[in-house]
């Protein structure tokens, strides 16, 4: 309050702030790399539950005769797939598959398959939806080998599904697409994303030959948390750790706010 | 809202990193903790679920030095992306004094980026904060992928879907390789110390000596 001469206006102190943040965050070519040990890494999810490497991704996908098994005879007309699906049936599908969408986890992946199973079960009579629904189970399947390592086509290829299948439940009616064009369009790139899983894991298995498991125990290494228990898959333990976490950001947030007052 | 100490002489500073999920947020954040000296940066906190998203959030404190004999703290916090968490997002956002919004300009995000603005928007209107008033600036993250024959989203159309109303910064990046990260950080930290201090202004010339 005694210094509160002309100087200490507004502007001033904007210049100082710009100096210190120009002087401090300059992207230095050279700076120095992260100690692993710096990071404090909670793992919240026990180390078995991602793949290390995308080796360990192959799933079956099933003989690739299969596919032409499959029957598309039927052709009708379909309408436009933008968007959200129009149909109440696939509404949780939907909402299913935009949580996958935002993150690839267990619980995501499950609940999703659910949905494919609910749907199958439902739509038995459809043998378009049939085969969409099955395509799509072997998708989950694989996503759930693969994880966040998964083929970005995987999801692109369940949206696509979902799109179609919008088409496939709908009542025949003039103005739709035609649903063989879908069903190829479908097939296409479910055959993409079997290649580019493939590719993925060959260039895994390749990585893995020249790097031995060092890849594994440096993860290990950096983990200053990890749970005691490595066994299945605990959604318990990720549950606990997020609870700890929520409950130290509230007593953060609280702190805050009482020095505030 | 920004935590003043007069006692320990210290201002923290909150600034969000918001965005859809694997928009790269954590990339970023780490990429500033790798590049900052021990003196300026703290311990990163990191709650993931080994893969390579966040489950909950990530923390970074840094430390800008003292500004009028103040010690300025900045506070990085990056955001879960999935729909699933909305909850702990308006959690990480209370309090804030800023949001660097990193959108991922891949074709097949648009959508998501929208989604995702307009969650925060609405987000932070339910904590009271009315997003056109608070310090943003825009990152179209994963620019490289170009050169991977990846579509991405022109300039043009990054800003008529996120910046046609908000109007504020905007930086190309690829927080993989880093380019971007500093000068995205740089503009919010800058902006965002500077509304802080324009709101503490009485308590700071109060507190000098
Ligand atoms: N090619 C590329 N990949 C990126 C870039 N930034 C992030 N990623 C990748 O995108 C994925 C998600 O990034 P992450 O930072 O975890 O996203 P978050 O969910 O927003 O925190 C990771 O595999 C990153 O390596 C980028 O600029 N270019
Ligand atoms: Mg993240």
């Amino acid at each position: 309050m005694n210094s509160g001469d002309d100087k200490t206006g507004i502007e001033n102190i904007e210049s100082m702030i710009d100096q210190a943040i120009d002087d401090l965050f300059v992207p230095s070519g050279g700076a120095s790399k992260a100690d692993p040990a710096q990071m404090a890494k909670v793992e919240a999810e026990p180390p078995q539950e991602e793949p290390d490497e995308a080796v360990d991704m192959d799933i079956a996908w099933g003989n690739d005769d299969k596919e032409e098994a499959v029957d598309f005879s039927e052709v009708v007309e379909a309408g436009d797939s933008e968007g959200a699906p129009s149909l109440d049936i696939l509404r949780p599908l939907h909402e299913a598959l935009l949580s996958l969408d935002w993150e690839i986890n267990l619980h995501n992946i499950d609940a999703l398959d659910e949905e494919y199973k609910r749907l199958g079960a439902m739509t038995q009579d459809n043998m378009h939806a049939q085969n969409a629904v099955k395509m799509a189970s072997v998708c989950c399947k694989y996503l759930r080998a693969s994880k966040s390592l998964a083929s970005p086509l995987a999801l692109k290829f369940l949206k696509t599904t979902l799109d179609s299948l919008d088409i496939f439940l709908r009542p025949p009616a003039p103005n739709l697409p035609s649903k063989d064009a879908l069903v190829n369009e479908m097939m296409g790139l479910y055959n993409e994303m079997k290649l580019d899983a493939n590719r993925l894991r060959a260039a895994a298995l390749k990585k893995r030959e020249a790097k031995g498991f060092t890849t594994t125990q440096q993860k290990s290494a950096a983990t200053t948390a990890a749970p005691s228990s490595t066994s299945s898959a605990d959604l318990r333990s990720e549950l606990a750790h997020v609870k700890r976490t929520l409950r130290d950001l509230v007593e953060l947030v609280d702190k805050i706010e009482r020095a505030l007052v | 809202m920004s935590f003043l100490d007069l006692s320990k002489r210290e201002v923290h500073v909150k600034i969000v990193y918001y965005g859809p999920g694997r928009g790269g947020k954590t990339t970023n954040l780490l990429h500033i903790h790798e590049a900052m000296t021990d003196a300026v940066r703290g311990q990163m906190v990191s709650i993931d679920t080994k893969q390579d998203r966040t489950l909950f959030f990530d923390f970074l404190p840094l430390s800008i030095g003292k500004i009028f004999g103040f010690d300025i703290r900045i506070q990085l916090f990056t955001v879960p992306g999935q729909v699933i968490y909305n909850a702990t997002r308006k959690l990480v956002l209370k309090g804030v004094d800023g949001v660097a919004f990193v959108a991922d300009s891949q074709v097949s995000q648009r959508e998501k980026n929208i989604e995702s603005l307009e969650n925060l928007r609405d987000n932070l209107a339910d904590i009271g904060v009315d997003i056109s008033k608070i310090p943003l600036v825009l990152q179209f993250n994963k620019q490289d992928l170009a050169a991977e024959g990846i579509p991405l989203l022109s300039e043009a159309d990054m800003v008529s879907d996120l910046n046609s109303v908000y109007n504020v910064p905007c930086f190309n990046a690829s927080a993989l390789t880093g380019e971007g990260v500093f000068e995205t950080l740089r503009e919010i930290s800058k902006t965002t110390v500077k509304s802080v201090a324009r709101k503490l202004m009485p308590s700071l010339t109060s507190g000098m000596t």
